[in-house]
């Protein structure tokens, strides 16, 4: 088998075994092991990324509603990610001969999406409404 | 200028000298795939066509039906360095998005955001046709992603470390 076809796989067995321990233990019940966010711990603050877990957790077991209120970007860019996901790894897997699409930014998109995730990250710490909506709750 | 292309047998297009420049650019059209406009004989394998904004000055006025009808010419195609004056053929150029916004999210590290600013940069570069301004953000772009994901995997596992020796220091 080709090596980056095993990694790929092994990597995808890996994320399967993670979502089912994710979809098992509640991360906010504090019972089983979850690593705990580094920028939150050293900062106090929220990252763009924090929610994820419980997100995850919440959306295994079939609570998207749940999901959306842990980490609200994360469940919107999930469908593009998905894709993007599938597509690259395609793309990297068979290498130099893949004429399939891949996950391209037109011009006008390129400064969009970091200007997103950045006011995100800002965002979600000032407290009050409406920023707390954007925190994990 | 409107330009037609051959793929995998289909005739598809119109689109725009530059869409096509930065589809070989991008390997979307292989060097060895077929091109058309108005005004050439016949189809032509896209290494031949040297420069797309000087290759035809007369604006298209409207779309005219390429040679041949929907018939794309099979076999018969040049390879890549048979035809003089080829121009080097480009690999795909990764933008690094998907994984730059994965460490983002998933490794908390403010890392991840230089790694989108650089990828996000990368596709538009190529349609300008500054294949080696895009190089240089793909390779940032996938530098900053290792940064980020090294910082969020060791991050991870300093903490398993201290969550073990505090165990350990417990009993």
């Amino acid at each position: 088998m080709r090596p980056r076809l095993a990694l790929l796989l092994a990597l995808g067995v890996l994320g399967l075994l993670g979502l089912c321990y994710i979809r098992g233990n509640d991360p906010e019940a504090g019972e089983a092991y979850f690593p705990r966010c580094i920028f939150r711990e050293v900062t106090g603050l929220h990252c763009a990324g924090c929610g994820a877990t419980r997100a995850a957790h919440a959306l295994t077991n079939l609570e998207p509603g749940e999901a959306f209120r842990k980490n609200p970007l994360l469940m919107i860019l999930l469908p593009f990610l998905v894709i993007g996901v599938v597509l690259e790894s395609m793309a990297w897997v068979i290498g130099e001969g893949y004429r399939g699409p891949r996950v391209r930014l037109p011009g006008q998109l390129a400064w969009s999406l970091p200007v997103v995730i950045v006011a995100f990250w800002i965002l979600r710490n000032i407290p009050g409404w409406p920023f707390e909506l954007l925190a994990p709750r | 200028m409107e330009w037609f292309y051959a793929k995998n047998g289909n005739q598809e297009g119109p689109v725009s000298g530059a869409t096509l420049k930065s589809m070989i650019v991008s390997g979307e059209i292989a060097s060895t795939d077929l091109v058309w406009r108005e005004g050439m004989a016949d189809w032509s394998p896209a290494a031949t066509i040297n420069d797309f904004e000087s290759a035809g000055v007369v604006e298209s006025a409207g779309i005219v039906a390429p040679p041949g009808g929907s018939q794309i010419p099979q076999g018969g195609v040049p390879q890549p360095g048979q035809v003089p004056g080829t121009p080097v053929a480009h690999a795909p150029i990764s933008n690094y998005l998907v994984p730059a916004i994965l460490v983002t999210i998933f490794c908390c590290w403010p890392f991840g955001i230089p790694a989108i600013v650089f990828a996000a940069k990368v596709d538009g570069l190529v349609s300008r046709g500054d294949i080696a301004g895009a190089l240089e953000a793909s390779r940032k772009a996938k530098t900053w992603t290792w940064v980020s994901f090294g910082c969020g995997l060791g991050s991870i596992l300093l903490y398993v470390l201290f969550m073990t020796i505090g165990i350990g220091a417990g009993l």
